[in-house]
């Protein structure tokens, strides 16, 4: 009976072509990817732009704008890295690690969103400085109060022509403002205000010439008027999100466990389902990289028997009549060393 | 200074662990008979689809964001980028499974596990990072969706999925380049320590205990 060997070095060998190997696979590969490239491309979708909402679901621009303005929007409380609000930081426990490196992307709506983009336009239509002056001048129950009959108006709005026409309301200089930043958003000045240099802006350095952050933007878009596309691509959180592409292309199936824990309670009920989930990605990796040292887990694969079929060749040359009689022997070249029982 | 003067001392750690790795070592001509299953071709194929990747990517980064949102030459070089990404995973996920199943970690491997494992977490990050760069609504949307996660997982204000540079340079110049390390690592001991044997048969075969 041959004793079993630990050292790949005293089994019999077979010739081997590392360099043929790695040019058929190179090969193999190069074809398949080129050749699916060729035949099926790539996903593309046009992102939404503010200028594209803003001419198409004018409406839908206003009460976005509306309801920043007011400080009301799901940004607006949502917490670090943002600002100083509390809606959107998740905790398990006494465990809130959103909140430890602080405020880092400003973000204050009224200001990042509208009155600091109209300042900017205000060289172009003058008119806007005392619409402007009377916002910033009435106290913070009143702005409250225009901008909720400005909401409350909005619904009955009618649109002609590109123009909004909105019932009249004591909604004070709102109508004027969010007009005005329509108009720039329509022009596709917007996003570049919003993703100025400025220390109210998304952390950028002031005087920066750079634009690499595009936070506020994003942040602007983020409600209806992306989830509107989202869910058409079936890409929202329900419908399995990231796991599929947009149009009939393979996603990132390989984040499928993740995605998975999303589907299920407690991670899809839990107002820190993100976080749970987060740290049980985690763990289940560090699961997967301590796996040789896991009693039970270890040997599950000497239990499971897939081993038998991946190595058919050899156990059926071990196990069979006679040393090795049903191996390829002319593929054979046994080590003069070694020894067998 | 000798050998035995040497020792723990890290850099005589790694001084003779270069040392052990020679040219036959890392372009062997033959291997153990048990080396005969499609399995053994997983790895090579997934080398393969990061070769194009690291090839595709580097032509993309050559001419910029705009080039690959384009009709033309940049869209069919993102495809192969897309296409390279998904047979990267295919190949990488069929070698996971099967190594698993082969126990590869035993007999004094597991630092070879460890490495792999390691490459597939850096994959995955870096897979996600280019996900963001395509310009594209589902970046985009993804972009959005994912800044809660990263920051109910305390990172977020670091890493800001938003900052379209940052999360290009690090898709780039930082995860991209920990990947090849990793992998260069995990090939150099897969090499160093030689495939790992088949399981004891259970009839022909006399398992040494230690084992």
């Amino acid at each position: 009976m041959k004793r079993y060997r630990t050292d790949p070095a005293a089994y019999p060998t077979i010739p081997f072509d590392l360099v043929k190997e790695a040019v058929l696979s190179g090969a193999l590969i190069a074809v398949l990817v080129v050749g699916a490239a060729l035949v099926f491309g790539a996903p593309y979708v046009k992102p939404v732009t503010i200028q594209g909402v803003a001419r198409t679901q004018p409406v839908l621009f206003l009460r976005t704008a509306a309801r920043d303005l007011g400080n009301r929007s799901a940004i607006a409380q949502f917490g670090p890295p943002y600002n100083h609000g509390t809606a959107g930081v998740q905790s398990i426990g006494f465990l809130h690690p959103q909140t430890l490196l602080g405020v880092t992307t400003p973000i204050h709506p009224p200001t990042t969103d509208v009155l600091a983009p109209l300042r900017m336009a205000t060289p172009l239509d003058p008119a806007l400085g005392a619409a402007l002056q009377r916002w910033t001048r009435a106290g913070a129950r009143q702005q409250q109060a225009w901008v909720t009959a400005y909401l409350a108006a909005l619904p009955r709005a009618t649109v002609a022509h590109g123009a909004v026409a909105i019932p009249a309301a004591t909604d004070g200089p709102v109508p004027a403002l969010l007009t005005a930043l329509r108009q720039l958003a329509v022009g596709g000045l917007m996003s570049g205000a919003l993703d100025r240099a400025t220390p109210s802006g998304a952390g950028a350095p002031p005087n920066t010439l750079y634009r690499y952050d595009v936070a506020p933007t994003l942040l602007f878009l983020q409600g209806q008027a992306l989830h509107q596309q989202a869910k058409r691509y079936d890409l929202l959180g329900e419908q399995w999100g990231i796991m599929h592409d947009e149009q009939s292309y393979p996603g990132p199936w390989w984040l499928t466990p993740y995605t998975f824990l999303y589907q299920i309670p407690p991670y899809s009920t839990s107002p820190a389902g993100d976080m749970m989930a987060a740290y049980t990605m985690l763990v289940v990796f560090l699961v997967l990289i301590a796996l040789p040292w896991i009693p039970g887990l270890r040997g599950l694969p000497r239990r499971l028997r897939v081993y038998r079929v991946i190595w058919r060749d050899w156990y059926r040359a071990v196990e069979g009549p006679g040393d090795g009689s049903r191996m390829p022997a002319r593929l054979l070249r046994q080590r003069p060393s070694e020894q067998e029982g | 200074m000798s050998e035995r003067a040497g020792s723990g001392n890290w850099t005589s750690t790694v001084r003779r662990q270069v040392a052990d790795i020679t040219w036959d070592t890392l372009l062997p001509t033959d291997q153990p008979v048990y080396v005969r299953s499609v399995v053994y071709s997983f790895g090579a194929l997934t080398l393969g689809a990061l070769g194009l990747l690291i090839v595709s990517g580097v032509v993309l980064a050559a001419n910029g964001p705009f080039w690959w949102q384009v009709p033309g030459p940049g869209t069919f070089t993102r495809a192969v980028h897309y296409w390279s990404t998904q047979a990267f995973f295919f190949f990488l996920v069929l070698h996971l499974v099967a190594q698993f199943f082969m126990g590869s970690w035993r007999l004094g491997r597991g630092r070879t596990w460890v490495l792999g494992a390691l490459s597939f977490g850096v994959a995955v990050v870096t897979a996600f990072t280019g996900y963001l760069s395509r310009g594209d609504f589902f970046a985009q949307w993804n972009q959005v969706q994912s800044k809660s996660a990263f920051d109910g997982a305390g990172i977020g204000a670091w890493f800001n999925v938003l900052n379209n540079g940052q999360i290009y340079g690090l898709h780039i110049a930082v995860l991209g380049p920990v990947l090849l390390v990793l992998v260069g690592l995990h090939l150099t001991w897969v090499r160093r320590r030689g495939v790992v044997p088949p399981y004891p048969a259970d009839r022909g075969e006399q398992e040494d205990p230690a084992s």
